[in-house]
């Protein structure tokens, strides 16, 4: 599988007429947008947010962020099954809205309560917060949305999602006939005699509704671990849809997962990339999860895996599964080198995982996501005047956990953090 | 710099074993080891007294003997006190650590001792003092000397230290976090190519010990018993009348049932963000089955229930903070009364 991934990177968006790709400025048409995003009945209305790194801007109520991509004249969608036909992506050129996100910003039409109840993740700008926080190295277009008809919670989310990926389809075609700042090549296949082979276990999560992801337009709940080909996911085969403050894993780190672009740059040369196991995390059951590592490790065995990079999207819950899969694969012969994330309390001096096993000798830290930060007040506020499942005001200063910012597992592992003995 | 060094009878130069009862002293300047160390502090630090005492008086009196070695330790008015190295012996580890926490914690003076890994005291008094791992025995007493001679230099500067591996010295049990060149996932492949290539890794996340819970013996006669239901579920009466958090709870709380056979739907709502509660918004028993256990009294399977539940909230619970709560609801069903516990964990 050959796919080739045109950069063209956003450094500055603004809105107005006529929409735009210009060397890196993108020109947004509100009226365009509109137009895409109404033409779902389930959504009222939607007014659009830029915010550009560094600013003193907060956001609530933000659920995915999508980095655009586009298929340029393909039979293939990029994010197929949404897009297009569920058809195989990953092959072919994918145009790419380097450093831009797409994130919906919306509450919900009707009450929750438990896992259901809405956690946003705040993404922070600027400050201490920005740091741990998804998105705010990213130029971003909030699609602030009212719903409309929708007639279920999880009825309107699935309008929110689809809207959003046309929009994030619209603004990355605007890369048609311009050049590429730069053009990378994914290619895993080939013969690498004494190279070992690596498997990426990817675990993500399905809990139900506000805690789901998506494979080729499908929600995973049920779904028996799978092999892919990296490069479908860097056509957007997986989408993210876990509402999960910190734990959620947005699209846009889907389709530019660290883990992927770790292995990828190493294919061929240090090791021989032998496809991604896409697994469910957060089984109802010790007898589902059990069910599930052992087919990840006999997925890894029929690749002939050598070894494993596992990683897997929080939390607690999920963190079983994990460790029940990283000991099938030790006890299928595989070595597994994973990643977590740590807890640890406010100072760090409580236990840093929720449940091991022996086995887990080769483990990777983001560092701990209960550590406490103090945000200052900001001047601009997008989705909402008080956060949603805190209710305080919004501008203010905030005494937070890392883990209620967005997206903060996954962006500590991109940006290298991890936690070390003091 | 002033420096106070702390040694046992041995390492004083007075004796051996049949000196171990030696009450505390002191005298001015380095001593024994003391002398060496004085050499690696150079210009830097001056030992300006030696504190010593028996490791047999200080191994069984230490509430009366340390308090005496503190008294005389602050007569030299140090920046930073250092004791031993103890390598493995297990008393004198004891009295170093036992000497720097309550230098600690009394003169608000920075306070280092130096042993084994495994000398006993390790576990004991890690989290409170800074320790330089050194050698099971005496042979590794330059490298040691070397060790507490630089982190004794940077505590009197009042310095914080940096992480334990790079400092070189054990870890006090705080996880800090940090930043990397790398991402998690390529330092992960970087720890796992090492391993297939049979090149020596070293894990980022050392594996936690936790306690194992004994299950007590089955009550002897469930028919006379007193039975209490316990949760994490964070089941609450409408409203939240006492604000439980919905993650990380801070709190217990105890809900009368006096008078209630059924928990009826309405009058109760779920505090936790990590299950799907609508089941049990339904019917509130679902979670704290009061209708079953009232059900279980009235034919007299049971003997009776406690006319209360208590609840709290195990989302993201903090593990230290779990356990204070779990032994503070321990202490008040004791004093209920109550033989046995229904614990009902989502």
């Amino acid at each position: 599988m050959h796919l080739e991934v045109a950069a063209f990177p956003v450094h500055q968006a603004r809105l107005g007429a006529p929409a735009a790709y210009d060397a890196g400025a993108l020109t947004i048409d509100p009226d365009i947008v509109r137009r895409l995003v109404l033409d779902d009945p389930r959504i009222a209305d939607v007014q659009l947010e830029l915010a550009h790194p560094g600013e003193s801007v907060r956001v609530l109520r933000a659920l995915d962020a999508i980095e655009p991509l586009h298929k340029p004249g393909a039979a293939v969608s990029a994010f197929p099954g949404f897009l297009g036909p569920p058809r195989t992506a990953g092959h072919g050129l994918t145009h790419r809205l380097a450093g831009f996100t797409v994130v919906q910003v919306t509450d919900f039409p009707f009450p929750a309560s438990g896992v259901q109840a809405f956690e946003e993740g705040v993404i922070e700008m600027s400050g201490p917060g920005a740091a741990y926080s998804g998105c705010a190295d990213r130029v971003n277009v909030f699609l602030v949305l009212t719903p409309g008809r929708a007639v279920s919670n999880v009825d309107y989310d699935d309008a929110v999602r689809r809207a959003a990926l046309r929009v994030a389809d619209h603004l990355a075609a605007l890369t048609i006939g311009h050049v590429p700042e730069h053009v990378e090549t994914f290619d895993h296949g080939g013969e690498h005699a004494g190279r070992h082979r690596v498997v990426w276990v990817h675990q993500v999560r399905a809990q139900g509704p506000m805690v789901q992801s998506f494979l080729y337009g499908e929600q995973i709940s049920g779904m028996l671990p799978t092999v892919l080909d990296p490069n479908e996911l860097l056509d957007g085969a997986l989408v993210g849809a876990n509402y999960k403050t910190g734990s959620k894993t947005p699209t846009y780190v889907h389709t530019r997962h660290p883990s992927l672009l770790a292995l990828s740059a190493r294919h061929g040369r240090e090791l021989h990339v032998a496809g991604v196991i896409v697994a469910r995390g957060h089984h109802e059951n010790e007898f589902l999860k059990e069910r599930s590592a052992h087919f990840v490790a006999k997925l890894a065995t029929v690749q002939r895996a050598d070894g494993a990079l596992c990683t897997y999207e929080a939390t607690g819950n999920t963190h079983i599964d994990f460790m029940l899969t990283v000991q099938a694969l030790e006890r299928a012969g595989i070595p597994a080198a994973s990643v977590v994330h740590e807890y640890g309390g406010p100072l760090g001096d409580d236990p840093p995982l929720v449940d091991f096993v022996p086995e887990a000798i080769t483990l990777a830290s983001t560092g701990g996501i209960d550590r406490r930060l103090s945000l200052p007040a900001v001047d601009r506020v997008i989705g909402g005047a008080r956060l949603a499942h805190r209710g305080e005001p919004a501008h203010g200063p905030l005494d937070l956990p890392i883990q209620e910012l967005f997206a903060a597992t996954a962006t500590m592992n991109e940006r290298g953090a991890l936690a070390v003995d003091y | 710099m002033r420096i106070v060094h702390y040694l046992n009878q041995f390492f004083a130069g007075i004796g051996g074993e049949e000196h171990a009862d030696m009450p505390p002293g002191s005298r001015p300047g380095a001593v024994g080891p003391g002398l060496a160390l004085q050499k690696l502090l150079g210009g830097n630090g001056e030992i300006v007294g030696t504190v010593f005492c028996g490791d047999g008086l200080i191994g069984d009196r230490p509430d009366v003997v340390v308090p005496d070695i503190v008294t005389l330790i602050d007569a030299f008015a140090p920046d930073v006190v250092v004791a031993g190295p103890a390598f493995g012996a297990g008393r004198y580890g004891l009295g170093c650590a036992r000497v720097c926490a309550a230098v600690g914690a009394r003169l608000r003076i920075a306070a280092l001792a130096a042993m084994a890994p495994d000398n006993v005291a390790v576990e004991l008094h890690r989290r409170e003092i800074v320790i330089v791992p050194t050698t099971a025995t005496a042979v590794g007493m330059p490298g040691a000397l070397a060790a507490m001679a630089r982190l004794a230099l940077r505590l009197g500067r009042g310095e914080s230290l940096g992480p334990a591996a790079i400092d070189g010295y054990v870890p006090r049990g705080r996880r800090m976090n940090t930043w990397a060149q790398a991402s998690a996932s390529a330092r992960a492949v970087a720890l796992l190519q090492a391993r297939l290539r049979g090149e020596p890794f070293s894990t980022e996340v050392p594996l936690p010990r936790y306690d194992r819970v004994t299950p007590p013996p089955p009550v002897a006669d469930p028919a006379r018993m007193r039975l209490a239901l316990v949760t994490e579920c964070g089941l609450v009466p409408a409203g939240n009348p006492d604000h439980l958090e919905w993650v990380r709870a801070s709190k217990w709380l105890r809900y009368g049932l006096d008078g209630v056979d059924d928990l009826a739907r309405g009058d109760y709502e779920v505090a936790h963000g990590g299950y799907d509660a609508a089941f049990a918004v339904e019917d509130p028993d679902r979670l704290v089955p009061v209708d079953a256990v009232r059900e279980l009294a009235r034919s007299g399977e049971i003997g009776e229930v406690l006319d209360a539940y208590y609840v709290t909230c195990g989302n993201h619970g903090v593990l230290g903070q779990m356990a204070t709560h779990a032994r503070e609801i321990a202490a008040d069903l004791r004093r209920q009364h109550v033989d046995a516990v229904l614990l009902v964990a989502t």
